[in-house]
C-alpha cells in the first residue's frame, strides 16, 4: 500500500521553501541560465510532486523516467533539449564492477551541456554516490529531502483527509500502559546451570505516544505527533500511517503502529534490502542480474516474512511502515553512509 | 652475615597482622564466597556488557572498553575485602602488609606478578581494548578478552591466543584499527606489464566501492595505487572495511570479482621468467 503525495500535500505541510528553489531555479533558465537540479528524497517522500510541479510550470519541458538498470542507449542527448526533467536517475548506476559507467557517461554529459537539466533522485542511492562517485558536484542546486515536522504532518493530514477527519478516541490502557518491560535472559552458568536475569525492555509505542499533558490529553495532537514520529517527517508515510490506523471510522494512539521489531538479515539479505531501497523499487528479475550469484528469491521470502517489503507481481519495493526500522538497520550494519 | 632487627614500625604490623588473624573456618568460608562473588560479578558483568555491545554493532567500542575496567575493579574490591576479612588490618596496614606480601611472592612468582600490573597498565593506558584486531609479537588477531593475567587473541585461523599481559610493556602492539569499528584493509593484484592497466585499476576500484563490506567517508576514501616492476606490475586497493570482524570476507569478496573481471577483460598474470625466483610476485 502506498499513496501518491501532490505538490499541493507538500505545499498544505508548509515545504514552501522547497518551492521557492525550484522556482528561483526556473527563473533562472528563464532568464538564460541553465542551472543543474538535483531533487533528492527517500521513497515515499514527494519526489514525484516536486517533479510534477516543474514540468506543470514549464510547458515546454520534456520528462524522461529511466527504466531500472538503464543504459547507454537510454541516455537522451541533451544537446537536443532546451530544458529536460530525468526521473529514477538512481537506475543509472548498478552496485556492481563496471555498474557505474552509464553514470559516468550522463554526468560528463550533464556538465557539458548548456541545457536545463532537473534530476530526480533516490535520497539513499545519492548518498552512496555523493561518497563514490562526488555526485554533488555535478549539480547547482539540491532540493533536499521534504522532512516534516509535527505540525507539518499534522497540515498535511488535515488537508489531505479533512475536513471531515475520523473520531479520535482514547482506547484507555490499550497500547499506553507500560513504558519499560522486562525479559528473562537465560545466562549460563559452570556447567549445565543457568540464571535467569531480567533484562529492561523499553515499550517504545507508549513512549512515542505519551503525552506531557496527561491531566487533559489532548488525543489529537497525541496522534499525530505520532505518526510525525513515526514517519520520521515522511509525507508518504504519514499518509499510509494514518489511513492504516483508522478502524470503523475512529482513530487512537494505540492503532497507530510501525514494524515493532528490528530487521534480522544475514549480509546477502541486507544487500538485496539495500538495493530494493535504493532504487525505491525492483523486479525479481532485474535484482536477480544485478546481484549476481546471490539467491535473490530466497533473501525476498526473508524479507518478505519479516514484513520489510512488499511483493507485488513481479515489483518489489520496501514497505511503507518497515522503511526507517530498515533504515536504522542497514545504518547499524554501515550499508547506508 | 648480620641479618639487621626489624623496625619497631615493621614489628608492630606483623605483630598486629598476626594477633588480628583469628582465620577460622567461617573466615575462610566468606573469603571464598567473596571471590566466587566476585567470579560471578564479573562473568555478569562481561556478559552484560558484551551483550550490549553486540546490540551496538558498529559502536560496539563504547561498551567493550569498559569490560577491563569492570573485571579489574570487581576483583580488586573483592581482594580488599577477602584480605581485610582474613587479616583484619587497617587500611594503613594493609598498604604496609600488601608491599611485604608482594616482596615475597614477588620472588618466586615475579611473572606472574608482572602480568598482573601489565594488565593494569593495560587497563590505565589502553593502547588497545577488546575487539580490536592487534599484533603482539609474533601473534594477530582480535582481542577477545583483557584478563587478569593475559590477554586473549583470537587468530585468523580461530585459535584463542594467551599473550601475556607483561608482553605489552615488553614488546611492540600494533593497533590496526584503535577502537573503531572500520579498518584500513590492503588487497595486492599482481598483473602482467602488457595487460591494459588503466582497465585493471578501473576494475579494481570499482569492486572495491561496490563491496557490501566497503566504508567510505571523505576521511576514509578508497585508494588504488599502481606500480611498476621489471615483470608485474601491482595493484593495490585500499579500502576500509565497515566492521573489522569483515576483514578477510571483505578481501575475499573484493579479490573473487576482481579475479573473474580480470579473466572477462583478458587481463592476465604475470609470466615470470624462469631463474627470476627473487623478483617474483610472491615473494614481492
Amino acid at each position: 500500500m502506498s499513496v501518491t503525495i501532490t505538490a499541493a500535500d507538500l505545499r498544505a505541510a508548509g515545504l514552501d521553501a522547497h518551492f521557492e528553489t525550484l522556482d528561483r531555479a526556473i527563473e533562472s533558465y528563464r532568464d538564460g541560465g541553465s542551472p543543474n537540479v538535483a531533487i533528492v528524497s527517500e521513497p515515499f517522500g514527494g519526489r514525484e510532486a516536486l517533479v510534477e510541479y516543474v514540468t506543470d510550470e514549464l510547458d515546454e519541458i520534456e520528462h524522461v523516467t529511466f527504466p531500472s538498470s538503464a543504459t547507454e542507449s537510454n541516455l537522451p542527448d541533451l544537446n537536443e533539449f532546451d530544458a529536460l526533467v530525468l526521473s529514477d536517475c538512481h537506475a543509472l548506476f548498478t552496485r556492481r564492477i563496471g555498474g557505474f559507467d552509464v553514470l559516468d557517461q550522463f554526468l560528463e554529459a550533464v556538465a557539458a551541456s548548456d541545457t536545463f537539466v532537473v534530476t530526480a533522485w533516490n535520497q539513499y542511492a545519492w548518498q552512496y554516490l555523493a561518497a563514490v562517485r562526488d555526485v554533488e558536484e555535478s549539480f547547482g542546486v539540491i532540493v533536499p529531502d521534504p522532512d516534516l515536522s509535527a505540525v507539518g504532518v499534522e497540515a498535511l493530514l488535515r488537508d489531505r483527509y479533512g475536513p471531515e477527519l475520523p473520531r479520535f478516541i482514547e482506547t484507555g490502557d490499550a497500547g499506553r500502559v507500560k513504558s519499560i518491560g522486562f525479559e528473562t535472559y537465560r545466562l549460563r552458568l559452570i556447567g549445565t546451570r543457568t540464571v535467569g536475569i531480567p533484562v529492561p525492555e523499553l515499550n517504545l509505542e507508549y513512549l512515542t505516544s505519551w503525552s506531557p499533558r496527561d491531566r487533559d490529553p489532548d488525543i489529537e495532537t497525541v496522534v499525530f505527533r505520532k505518526i510525525a514520529l513515526l514517519s520520521n517527517g515522511n509525507p508518504g508515510i504519514a499518509c499510509v500511517l494514518w489511513e492504516r490506523s483508522i478502524r470503523d471510522g475512529e482513530i487512537a494512539p494505540a492503532y497507530v503502529e510501525e514494524l515493532d521489531r528490528s530487521p534480522v538479515l544475514d549480509d546477502q539479505e541486507a544487500l538485496v534490502c539495500w538495493t530494493i531501497l535504493a532504487n525505491d523499487d525492483r523486479s525479481r528479475s532485474d535484482l536477480q542480474s544485478v546481484l549476481d550469484g546471490i539467491a535473490v528469491d530466497r533473501a525476498l521470502q526473508t524479507l518478505e516474512q519479516q514484513r520489510l517489503v512488499d511483493l507485488a507481481g513481479d515489483r518489489v519495493s520496501i514497505q511503507p511502515e518497515a522503511l526507517h526500522a530498515t533504515v536504522a538497520y542497514l545504518r547499524g550494519k554501515r550499508l547506508l553512509w | 652475615m648480620v641479618i639487621p632487627a626489624p623496625s619497631v614500625a615493621t614489628t608492630a604490623v606483623l605483630q598486629s597482622g598476626i594477633a588480628g588473624s583469628d582465620v577460622t573456618w567461617t573466615t575462610v568460608l566468606n573469603a571464598v564466597f567473596v571471590l566466587i562473588g566476585a567470579y560471578v560479578l564479573a562473568r555478569t558483568a562481561t556478559t552484560g556488557l558484551t551483550l550490549l555491545a553486540d546490540h551496538l554493532e558498529t559502536q560496539r567500542f563504547r561498551v567493550m572498553l569498559l569490560i577491563p575496567i569492570a573485571k579489574f575493579l570487581v576483583y580488586g574490591v573483592g581482594l580488599y575485602f577477602v584480605i581485610s576479612w582474613l587479616f583484619e588490618l587497617s587500611t594503613a596496614q594493609l598498604v604496609a602488609f600488601s608491599g611485604l606480601m608482594g616482596a615475597a611472592l614477588g620472588l618466586g612468582l615475579k611473572d606472574f606478578l608482572a602480568d598482573i600490573f601489565g594488565g593494569l597498565v593495560l587497563v590505565a593506558e589502553q593502547p588497545y581494548q577488546i575487539g580490536d584486531k592487534v599484533g603482539i609479537g609474533d601473534h594477530y588477531g582480535e582481542v577477545v578478552d583483557i584478563g587478569i593475567r593475559s590477554t586473549t587473541l583470537r587468530t585468523p585461523n580461530d585459535s584463542l591466543v594467551a599473550v601475556p599481559n607483561f608482553a605489552f610493556v615488553n614488546d611492540s602492539t600494533a593497533n590496526a584499527n584503535a577502537g573503531a569499528a572500520e579498518m584500513l584493509v590492503v588487497v595486492e593484484f599482481f598483473v602482467d606489464p602488457a595487460a591494459d592497466i588503466a582497465t585493471a585499476r578501473r576494475i579494481v576500484e570499482d569492486a572495491l566501492y561496490t563491496s557490501p563490506y566497503v566504508y567510505v567517508t571523505d576521511d576514509l576514501p578508497v585508494t588504488v595505487l599502481v606500480e611498476d616492476n621489471l615483470y608485474y606490475r601491482t595493484i593495490r586497493g585500499k579500502a576500509y572495511v565497515t566492521d573489522l570482524r569483515e576483514e578477510f570476507t571483505f578481501k575475499s569478496d573484493v579479490t573473487e570479482r576482481v579475479l573473474e573481471a580480470f579473466d572477462d577483460a583478458e587481463i592476465r598474470s604475470p609470466k615470470v621468467p624462469a631463474g627470476v625466483g627473487e623478483d617474483t610476485p610472491e615473494e614481492a
